[in-house]
């Protein structure tokens, strides 16, 4: 009965992992830029729920658990790296490239975007990636990210103004052409 | 005004993942649920540590801005003892050409141990270092005729030439993370030349390794 019960939660996991898999990475790359790194922050994010999935799997949106699992688990290798890494010298350093946003100025709006979403703060841009991939409204926002309404609404309205101080001028141009 | 900024951004964001259609994971389920069942089983507690497994390399070797190959230190043959090399790995790779050169890509700095012995086995004698950049003290200009950079995304893609190496010299690579201002702009690769054997220079931190 157990061996069954375990059988049956493996293929239900697989089932989930197989149909939001490339659907989660895509975001998550969107959020970080790099293919290599994001597959390997996804690859996290679908270990620990598997490790957790009673818990997962009864959760409103499992796919934005993963997601927000991963961006987390991007940042917690962000702190081990600055920690461990520290670099006094930026001018020899060469740039990986993909990495690092690139200046608006010769970019589409899209990529202006992109590139002004992956500066956000983890929660700011965790709160633009709720709203705008999973369509979550603020109290399910909140819910999923342990945070009240009110403070998701701050959230959202600093990082849509950062979004749109770094490209006001694509902005501009959309409107006015 | 929000609402508009919100609609803009949804859909700008929305499209651009929508065209990542060539973008899949590659990983079967099955590999995804060894990992979690390999990983209860060494009673590694990663889920509630925040750790990440593919920090962890990072962790243990580059941990006091020292040297990588400390210990690993490898007995790099000359360009004439170099060998065809092909290994592509997901965090980097080392790939020999017939015109000599090492084509390079850095995506992430897992199993620098291996990295140095690979580079060591297509004839370039490397020391790989963390932290602070370690500069070179002579050979300076030289640098330039042994690494050059390639454009390209996903990593940090460079060609180096073992042959323009000078004879009792080592390429030195310091891995770090490049800020602009207050502002983390990404993990970046400094590189130099440096006398093998010789202590490296790292202005600000206790001279690197080099055993």
């Amino acid at each position: 009965m157990r061996t069954w019960g375990v059988e049956q939660r493996g293929q239900e996991f697989s089932r989930f992992y197989t149909a939001s898999k490339d659907d989660c990475l895509r975001i998550v790359l969107v959020n970080v830029g790099d293919s290599q790194l994001a597959e390997d922050l996804v690859a996290e994010a679908f270990t620990r729920a598997w490790m957790s999935w009673r818990k997962v799997r009864e959760h409103p949106v499992p796919r934005a658990w993963v997601v927000r699992t991963a961006l987390n688990a991007h940042v917690s290798w962000w702190r081990r790296r600055r920690r461990e890494l520290p670099v006094d010298d930026p001018a020899s350093l060469t740039g990986l490239a993909g990495s690092s946003p690139a200046g608006s100025a010769d970019l589409g709006l899209d990529q202006a975007l992109v590139a002004a979403l992956r500066m956000l703060p983890l929660r700011q841009r965790e709160v633009i990636t709720l709203r705008v991939f999973f369509d979550l409204d603020t109290d399910a926002t909140a819910k999923l990210l342990g945070i009240s309404p009110g403070t998701v609404g701050t959230h959202l309205h600093r990082a849509l103004a950062a979004l749109r101080a770094q490209t006001q001028s694509f902005i501009d141009q959309e409107v006015t052409s | 005004m929000n609402d508009d900024m919100l609609a803009t951004v949804r859909s700008s964001l929305t499209s651009t993942k929508d065209a990542l259609t060539h973008v899949h994971m590659d990983q079967r389920p099955e590999a995804i649920m060894a990992r979690a069942r390999g990983r209860r089983l060494r009673g590694v507690a990663g889920v509630g540590t925040g750790g990440l497994a593919l920090a962890i390399g990072l962790t243990l070797s580059l941990s006091g801005g020292g040297s990588v190959a400390s210990g690993v230190h490898p007995a790099a043959p000359r360009s004439s003892d170099a060998r065809a090399v092909h290994v592509n790995l997901a965090a980097w790779s080392v790939n020999t050409s017939a015109n000599g050169l090492v084509n390079v890509t850095i995506r992430e700095l897992k199993d620098p141990a291996r990295l140095s012995q690979t580079l060591a086995d297509a004839g370039v004698p490397v020391v790989l270092t963390s932290g602070h950049v370690c500069d070179s003290t002579d050979d300076k200009l030289q640098i330039s005729q042994v690494v050059q950079k390639l454009p390209g995304e996903g990593g940090l893609a460079i060609t180096i030439d073992p042959a323009a190496i000078p004879d009792g010299a080592e390429l030195v690579i310091g891995i770090g993370t490049l800020r602009i201002g207050s502002q983390e702009a990404g993990p970046a690769a400094a590189f130099g030349l440096e006398r093998k054997g010789a202590p490296l220079d790292c202005p600000g931190k206790p001279k690197a390794a080099n055993q």
